[in-house]
């Protein structure tokens, strides 16, 4: 793990304001510095500061705000380039007061106020000496004494006393009797009148004491030594004398000056420690001062310096999450306004560009969707599809195929796109590969061709076509789209349709002859039987005619009714009533079994045209089991289907003739018009219902079944 | 020898015995006397008088503030206080003339001495002090009388932050109880 100095640099900045607070934590002498405390109170606050601010730094996860790294830095060298010379000349200062006060404090500067002082102390000493000498020589004095005791002459003391006054200088001289009275007071102007004042403590401790006492006394700028002595009387007691000498002005204005020039400068010296204190906290306090407010200045120097890196690198981050909408302001005009302009270009491209990528997308999705689409409508379209198709690509490969491939050609089952054509064709069914080989070797572009194919339900007939694909460009693509269909029906169709036509025409041809002939031939045996001889000749051969002709009219009459067979009238008809009137018919047969149905069903249909199938199923099977079979008709009942089955027991249908039972003009009978099976099947087909030959023979079994909705005989 | 934590125990345990007989010693100096209606303090600073009088006879003034409190002890809350005094005493040295001026700021007395010793016992003792009115204890009870001292040089007394930010240059308490 790298060690960030940056992260912890506030920590160790609060770490070393803190020493520096304790270092310099006021001893007894410092305390009365309120310098020293303000220092205190600021090292103090700023280490708390950045404590916090370190703190917070600390615990922080994850990357700081951008341009607050460089704002720490431009901040921390500014203040840093601010505090080395500050440190510097605060150091110098300290020196240079050292230095200054070694020279205040000069032994020559002490000696000379020592000198000075002592000199003004002599004055005041001279005073205090020469005006006690004066006043202890005056204790004795018998006037005075006389004065102070109660029955003295006050002019005797006066006298005295301003004799005294003249002989010391002095400016007043005041006597109290023994009871403080004042007895005389006289100065340089003479006598004045007495008033009489309380003795000051100090005078009275002089007559208890006996001392002679002086003090200096100062009233209003003037200073007087006042004296006091006692006058001890005959009688015991004590009187006082006081006096009072002004002192000179000019002499006690410069000995008080010198005394408080030694004061000063004795105070001086005693603070000499503190006045270095005092000194050096002082320039601490402006260092410190200079430094929070240069560092406040390089805070907003390095805020706007730093701003708009700030605000690129945010603008960054947003880009890199991926929103575009970014746009920095452009305001200064030097590197960093230049550098914002760039990048609100780039943001401004990086938008265009995510747009068009955008619709670029919504256009691929949307092909996507067309595609899914179109492909969706395709395999649709490919599944409901009754033709079967197969794609092939240029390599063989089978591409794409459907379900209706399958159900036309159930050999291609296991058919699976990817899988090679031909090697699916080396079973079945061999005729596709033969017709893709014929495509690829003359290059045609459409092929069509038409194969019959023998299976278990009889031939089918398939039409095959073929087409070359070629696309060129993004989806490039070769290859064969072959289609199937199964054209059994309608192979059999046109088949019907043509024999109708070609029934219809000989009907036309043969009918409009056959009954004159049949007339002829009747006129003939009416007329000339009689003069003929052979009669049995004669009748046997208009016989023969009359007969082969009424054959032909009903062969006719069976030709048109294939061809022109009328739409069925569709009612409501009892399948019992049908069922009675086939009885009806078919009673003279004895093989003939009809089975009523046990509950009473309604047909929707056409019942002469039922009648006429009924009887046409029932006329083959008797034909079939005339020596002694057993016919069968009865009816079954489903939710979709009316059925009726007809079964015998005849020799059946032979395994070839099954596929033609139904074509017109088919018949196993010698005397059949081969036209029966045919119109029942017509008929069934246009009630929207099945003639199905289920067995064809043990037995031989025919079933004719009709849809028992009536919507659905509407529909047809 | 000895873990860093143990060694921290061991000084942290030396500091408060230092503080300890330091109270011991000041305690000494606390005397507490009485009468039928007052109660008195005498109480000396234990300083050494020569430093006093050097800075006194080079001329530089003293002050001193005594503050003397009176406290009724309370076992389970804080102690109530009963009577606060604050003496203030200054020497004003006139160095001309040999002679003290003394002033008690409190009484408004002032007065000259010409013995520098008088001086600095006056600045260092107080001498039966009243301290509180006796009708105000309360029979039984058990009273701390706190004595502290701040010194000044000059007239820095006036300053109002020498009060809250200068430390307690002596201090000292006694315990008595009334009866």
């Amino acid at each position: 793990m790298r060690f960030d100095l940056m992260r912890f640099l506030p920590l160790l900045m609060a770490a070393a304001l803190i020493s520096l607070a304790v270092l310099l934590w006021p001893d007894a002498l410092a305390r009365g510095l309120i310098v020293v405390w303000i220092n205190e109170v600021i090292l103090i606050v700023l280490s708390l500061v950045l404590l916090q601010y370190g703190m917070r730094l600390l615990l922080r996860r994850g990357e700081p705000r951008a341009g607050s790294r460089l704002r720490a830095k431009l901040v921390i060298a500014m203040v840093g380039m601010l505090m080395l010379p500050s440190l510097v000349i605060q150091l110098s200062a300290s020196q240079m007061v050292e230095r200054g006060m070694d020279v205040w404090f000069d032994l020559r500067v002490d000696t000379l106020l020592d000198r000075a002082l002592k000199l003004a102390q002599g004055f005041y000493d001279r005073i205090d000496i020469d005006m006690k000498r004066g006043l202890r020589s005056y204790v004795d004095d018998p006037v005075l004494q006389q004065s102070v005791d109660a029955h003295a002459a006050f002019g005797m003391a006066d006298e005295r006393l301003l004799q005294i006054l003249r002989i010391e200088g002095w400016d007043r001289i005041q006597l109290f009797d023994i009871n403080e009275r004042l007895v005389a007071d006289v100065r340089e102007s003479g006598l004045i009148e007495l008033h009489s004042e309380p003795l000051s403590e100090a005078a009275k401790l002089t007559m208890r004491l006996g001392n002679v006492a002086t003090k200096i006394v100062a009233e209003g700028g003037v200073e007087k030594a006042i004296g006091y002595a006692p006058i001890p009387t005959r009688k015991g007691g004590v009187g006082l004398m006081r006096v009072e000498l002004k002192l000179p002005e000019g002499v006690i204005r410069s000995a008080r000056l010198v005394e408080a020039d030694y004061q000063s400068y004795r105070a001086l010296e005693h603070n000499r420690q503190m006045i270095k204190d005092l000194f050096a906290n002082a320039m601490l306090f402006v260092t410190l001062i200079v430094v929070i407010l240069a560092s406040l200045v390089a805070l907003l120097f390095a805020r706007r310096l730093t701003a708009p890196i700030g605000e690129l690198a945010a603008a960054l981050h947003r880009v890199t999450e991926g929103d575009l909408d970014v746009a920095i302001p452009e305001s200064s005009q030097d590197e960093l306004g230049s550098l914002a302009r760039s990048f609100n270009q780039m943001a401004g491209r990086l938008k265009q560009n995510a747009r068009a990528i955008e619709q670029a997308q919504l256009d691929l999705t949307e092909a996507l969707a067309n595609s899914r689409q179109r492909q969706y409508i395709l395999e649709t379209l490919l599944a409901n599809l009754h033709t079967g198709v197969l794609l092939v690509d240029a390599r063989g490969t089978i591409r794409l195929l459907n379900q209706s491939l399958h159900d036309i050609l159930p050999e291609t089952k296991h058919w699976l796109p990817g899988s090679s054509l031909l090697e699916n064709c080396r079973n079945q069914p061999g005729f596709l590969a033969e017709f893709y080989e014929q495509m690829k070797t003359q290059k045609l572009s459409g092929v069509q061709q038409q194969f019959e194919l023998s299976g278990e339900h009889g031939i089918t007939h398939i039409l095959v076509r073929g087409a070359r694909l070629k696309l060129s460009g993004m989806a490039e693509f070769s290859g064969e789209l072959i289609m199937v269909d199964d054209i059994t029906e309608l192979a059999n169709a046109q088949r019907s349709q043509a024999w109708a036509e070609v029934a219809q025409r000989l009907a036309h041809e043969i009918k409009n002859p056959l009954t004159p002939i049949k007339l002829s031939a009747e006129r003939l045996q009416r007329r000339f039987r009689k003069q003929v001889d052979a009669h049995d000749v004669f009748d046997s051969c208009t016989h023969a005619i009359i007969t082969q002709v009424e054959r032909l009219q009903r062969l006719i009459a069976d030709f048109s009714s294939l061809a022109r067979m009328p739409k069925p009238k569709i009612s409501k008809v009892p399948v019992a009533d049908i069922m009675r009137d086939m009885r009806e018919l078919f009673n003279a047969y004895r093989q003939v079994r009809i089975s009523m149905p046990e509950e009473h069903v309604d047909c929707y249909c056409d019942a002469d045209q039922v009648r006429q199938v009924l009887i046409n199923l029932l006329d083959n099977a008797v034909a079939a089991s005339a020596e002694g079979g057993e016919v069968l008709l009865y009816v079954r009942v489903s939710d979709e289907w009316l059925e009726w089955h007809v079964e015998d027991n005849g020799p059946g249908i032979p395994e070839d003739m099954q596929e033609h039972v139904f074509e017109a003009y088919f018949s196993t009978k010698s005397g059949g018009s081969g036209l029966g099976l045919a119109i029942a099947r017509r008929i069934a087909e246009d009630h929207g219902g099945q003639l199905t030959l289920l067995s064809a023979r043990q037995p031989t079994h025919f079933r004719f079944r009709l849809p028992r909705e009536p919507m659905l005989l509407e529909e047809i | 020898m000895f873990t860093r934590s143990s060694r921290h125990a061991l000084m942290l345990w030396a500091a408060l015995c230092l503080f300890y007989s330091g109270s011991a010693l000041a305690d000494e100096a606390v005397q507490v006397s009485k009468d039928a209606q007052v109660v008195y303090c005498s109480v000396g600073w234990p300083v050494g008088p020569e430093h006093i009088k050097d800075m006194l006879q080079s001329g530089i003034a003293l002050s001193v503030v005594w503050k003397l409190s009176v406290h009724r002890f309370r076992r389970y809350w804080l102690d109530e206080g009963i009577a606060s005094i604050t003496v203030a005493r200054r020497v004003i040295p006139d160095l001309l003339s040999h002679r003290w001026t003394l002033e008690d700021q409190a009484a408004g007395i002032s007065r000259q001495v010409a013995s520098l010793d008088a001086a600095v016992h006056f600045l260092t003792h107080l001498e039966r002090y009243p301290v509180v009115d006796r009708s105000l204890l309360q029979q039984g009870e058990r009273y701390e009388l706190d004595v502290s001292l701040q010194s000044y040089e000059g007239t820095s007394m006036e300053k109002w932050w020498n009060r809250i930010l200068q430390a307690d240059d002596f201090s000292a308490s006694a315990s008595f109880q009334e009866p």
